[in-house]
């Protein structure tokens, strides 16, 4: 059975339909890269698979049960959230951070056992920032701050990630890293859903992509079979260099006229 | 979970040693507060003359007037410190104190009301009754003036309409009072002051108090997975409208208490919190205990140097909180336009 499937799902805000009738399933030891452009609809789907919108029409189901219909703390527990911008309000030390990953675990008047330390120190060392742990965030840069948040959402142990952009606005080193641990942490159980803008991370780490355009799934498949010279015209309206196999790099190459446009066929 | 390594930048106290020393601290300088005054007081004697029948002086003063005083200083400063630790916890917000942000003085204006119509000679509960929904219906405007996802500064707007709007209301009380005695009883609310209260009110004040309490400190994991924002901490499993209706209602309750026999105190909610948050680590869950623990000690150090110190007029406790909080105000301001730009 796939970890997580949804049927039909459709998300409006008001008259306008955001994301409509995508139905997909996302099986374990999966990594899926959700792309397309900006306003395609990725973040409403990834909100509404961690139950944060609530679908207008279509369910979202995790092992066969309707996330809808799950207690919010199981729930929370089955499936971490990395939102595109995660805030933290108060400068909290980097260990107290990802310590907040634990918190679906334990009850109101609970303290953490050894089992929520083990994991917390599992994330610290997942992401590489053991050194950092003592540190408030206000002395971390953007791309330890972004390490950070992302080992609070692995502190949570979940079965399935959902994390919306996790490499933007980090430097080359820091997105294959974080790439890498995302591989690497797809590699056994768990899936991952990512958003991703950067073509070449998405064909290069991902084993399938879901390509959304317009609210609607354009394509979905190998990362070669998705993005092909009519789908990036198509949904990006660019024109891209790639490389030859294995080297499986994307470069953004050119803007397609609007005129030069292909008609959308479907 | 401080681990081997602590905290950098964390004054090097472990926090059960500060919850401990605070609880310590509140114990002997009650001991103080009931022992010390213009009557010379054998303590231990007295408490034991307590339950006689025919009570000595010395323990008729002990608990008449000073016992009552010293128990609603712990309970009121205890509510202000936790309410003002609950609300900065979930507006995120280091400078929503109940004061600052109107509740107090919305909550005052309850009291006032019933006051000025007279309605508490019949049934003194509706005192605390009136308070609790003044400061109820000013979370509730404050919340949605600011909406969701606020700025720091949005809500302390919301909260400044919020407090100019009861104010108004209560210089209307004042303007149309048919007396200059009213006049002086709704000032005397607004003041703030815990002279000449007897277990009368403590009895009042406590089961809302309490329930207050009990309410807020449930709130302290969802309070914590709210440093990550709104949509995280759901993602985590807590469910932000009961967290919102928890702090909404135990604030509510455990100001409203307070302003019903106390009157309006302010910025203990603010500076406290402020003070205890690095001794933490700065998490909005594990602050909740030591501010209520040090909104007693303030309350209770402040009511007890007024006591002691005052010879005359006596200076209202309101008066004193505002005279130390206010220039923490100005300074968190700075800090916070500093964070801002």
């Amino acid at each position: 059975m796939p970890l997580l499937t949804t049927t039909d799902l459709t998300i409006s805000f008001g008259p306008h339909w955001v994301v409509q009738d995508v139905s997909c399933a996302i099986e374990r030891g999966e990594l899926v890269g959700l792309v397309g452009p900006n306003g395609a609809g990725k973040t409403s789907l990834l909100r509404a698979l961690v139950g944060l919108i609530d679908p207008d029409r279509g369910v979202v189901r995790l092992d066969g049960r309707a996330i809808s219909e799950m207690p919010p703390r199981q729930r929370a527990r089955q499936i971490a959230y990395l939102p595109q911008s995660p805030t933290v309000h108060w400068p909290l030390a980097v260990r107290r951070l990802v310590a907040l990953g634990r918190l679906p675990h334990l009850d109101p008047w609970q303290a953490p056992s050894g089992e929520d330390e083990a994991a917390i120190d599992e994330a610290l060392a997942a992401t590489d920032i053991v050194d950092l742990q003592s540190r408030t965030l206000g002395t971390l840069s953007g791309g330890e701050r972004r390490l950070a948040t992302l080992a609070r959402a692995l502190a949570v142990g979940a079965d399935l990630l959902l994390a919306d952009e996790p490499v933007a606005a980090l430097d080359p080193g820091h997105q294959l890293q974080v790439m890498e641990l995302l591989a690497r942490l797809t590699r056994s159980s768990r899936a991952a859903i990512v958003v991703l803008h950067d073509l070449t991370l998405a064909a290069r780490f991902c084993d399938r992509l879901i390509l959304l355009h317009r609210g609607e799934i354009r394509a979905e498949g190998r990362p070669d079979q998705v993005l092909n010279d009519a789908n990036l015209a198509e949904v990006y309206g660019i024109r891209a260099r790639f490389g030859e196999p294995p080297e499986r790099y994307i470069v953004p190459w050119e803007r397609i006229a609007p005129n030069e446009l292909p008609r959308n066929t479907s | 979970m401080t681990g081997k390594r602590g905290i950098q930048r964390t004054p090097g106290i472990k926090q059960s040693t500060l919850t401990i020393g605070l609880a310590i601290a509140v114990l002997a300088l009650f001991v103080v507060s009931i022992g010390a005054g213009p009557a010379a007081m054998p303590l231990l004697t007295s408490i034991g003359e307590l339950w006689r029948e025919d009570p000595t002086i010395a323990a008729l003063i002990l608990g008449e007037i000073r016992l009552p005083r010293a128990i609603l200083a712990v309970l009121i400063g205890a509510s202000l410190g936790l309410s003002g630790a609950a609300l900065q916890g979930l507006l995120r917000n280091p400078l929503a104190d109940p004061g600052i942000i109107g509740v107090s003085n919305t909550a005052a204006l309850g009291v006032v009301l019933v006051l000025y119509f007279g309605v508490s000679q019949f049934a003194a509960w509706t005192l605390p009754a009136a308070g609790m929904i003044g400061a109820g219906l000013a979370v509730v405007g404050i919340l949605m003036l600011a909406g969701r996802g606020s700025s720091v500064l949005t809500v302390i707007l919301a909260g400044v309409a919020v407090n100019a709007f009861a104010g108004a209301l209560t210089t209307l009380a004042i303007n149309l009072a048919p007396s200059p005695f009213a006049v002086v009883e709704i000032v005397f609310w607004l003041l703030g002051s815990l002279a000449d209260r007897s277990f009368d009110h403590v009895w009042l004040a406590l089961p809302f108090t309490l329930l207050g309490w009990v309410l807020l400190f449930t709130t302290r994991r969802a309070l914590d997975a709210m440093t990550l924002g709104e949509d995280t901490a759901t993602s985590l499993g807590f469910s932000l409208d009961r967290v919102r209706l928890r702090v909404v209602i135990g604030a509510a309750c455990c100001i409203g208490a307070g302003v019903a026999v106390a009157g309006a105190i302010g910025f203990v909610g603010l500076v406290i919190p402020h003070l205890l948050r690095p001794f933490v680590g700065h998490e909005p869950g594990r602050l909740l205990l030591p501010s209520a623990l040090g909104g007693a000690l303030l309350l209770l150090a402040a009511d007890t140097a007024i006591r002691l110190t005052t010879t005359g007029a006596e200076l209202k406790l309101g008066v004193v909180t505002a005279l130390i909080g206010a220039p923490f105000f100005l300074r968190l301001i700075v800090r916070t336009r500093q964070a801002v730009t």
